[in-house]
């Protein structure tokens, strides 16, 4: 899994490619926890590229989420494709990620927070 | 380890071994298969995480050491079928329908049990076999 880091003032996105499945979890877990022990709070995990997504990678996602929110932090998911979203929200995770469609949005609203 | 494949056509129903121990190599021929068949990309989808998922399951909770998972795919105009099956312990699924929203294990089995139609467990003769099946209208 190769990661795509960009950084706007406090804010950093991540940008996931292709897959997130039980087979590159281990690690795209570990790159996210590295990001997150370095003092990255406000993150936006990009899914735009991300074609297919398991219950494994669902995991890496609220694994984050529970990292960040520890450190009074915040974690968006921005462009889901459809399925994936459908995903998501098959299993009820949009109850607890906020999803947006507009990077810029996705920006303004953790530096809101 | 480099994974090890059989891919043959025989009464309507293509098979497959995995043995590379991931979900990837399945998933990859199950949405081969789904092109083919041109069913719908959102079935496609669905049924392909169901598949990784029962896959996962198998990894994670039965030691399947170095046998090979064997998969049947059959597909008609109006459902797809998925037989699974393989050699490695039994092992009891989560049946909860609701969990936290934040534990990070326990979704693969609702996934499932919300993306097919029918899912049915078999043990026979030290086999356990598991069908996952998806109505679909072209």
């Amino acid at each position: 899994m190769k990661l795509n880091i960009s950084r706007h003032q406090q804010v950093v996105t991540v940008q996931l490619t292709e897959t997130l499945v039980m087979s590159n979890a281990d690690t795209t877990r570990l790159a996210l926890t590295e990001l997150t022990d370095q003092g990255n709070h406000f993150l936006i995990i990009d899914l735009s590229l991300v074609n297919f997504l398991d219950s494994s990678g669902l995991a890496v996602l609220i694994a984050i989420y529970k990292q960040v929110n520890r450190q009074q932090g915040q974690v968006v998911l921005l462009q889901p494709q459809n399925n994936v979203r459908a995903l998501i929200e098959l299993t009820r995770l949009h109850q607890i990620f906020d999803i947006y469609e507009d990077p810029q949005s996705a920006i303004h609203s953790l530096q809101a927070a | 380890m480099s994974p090890r494949a059989k891919d043959t056509v025989a009464n309507n129903a293509t098979t497959f071994d995995i043995s590379d121990h991931t979900a990837d190599m399945a998933c990859r021929w199950l949405t081969a298969q789904c092109d083919d068949h041109a069913i719908d990309n959102q079935v496609a989808f669905q049924i392909t995480v169901c598949l990784a998922e029962a896959i996962n399951n198998i990894l994670q909770h039965s030691g399947l050491d170095n046998n090979p998972i064997h998969l049947q795919c059959s597909l008609d105009s109006q459902q797809i079928i998925i037989d699974i099956s393989h050699t490695a312990a039994r092992y009891q699924t989560s049946s909860h329908t609701s969990i936290d929203l934040l534990k990070e294990s326990g979704r693969g089995s609702e996934i499932m049990r919300l993306w097919t139609d029918q899912i049915h467990y078999r043990h026979l003769d030290g086999v356990n076999h598991l069908r996952l099946l998806r109505h679909y209208k072209r």
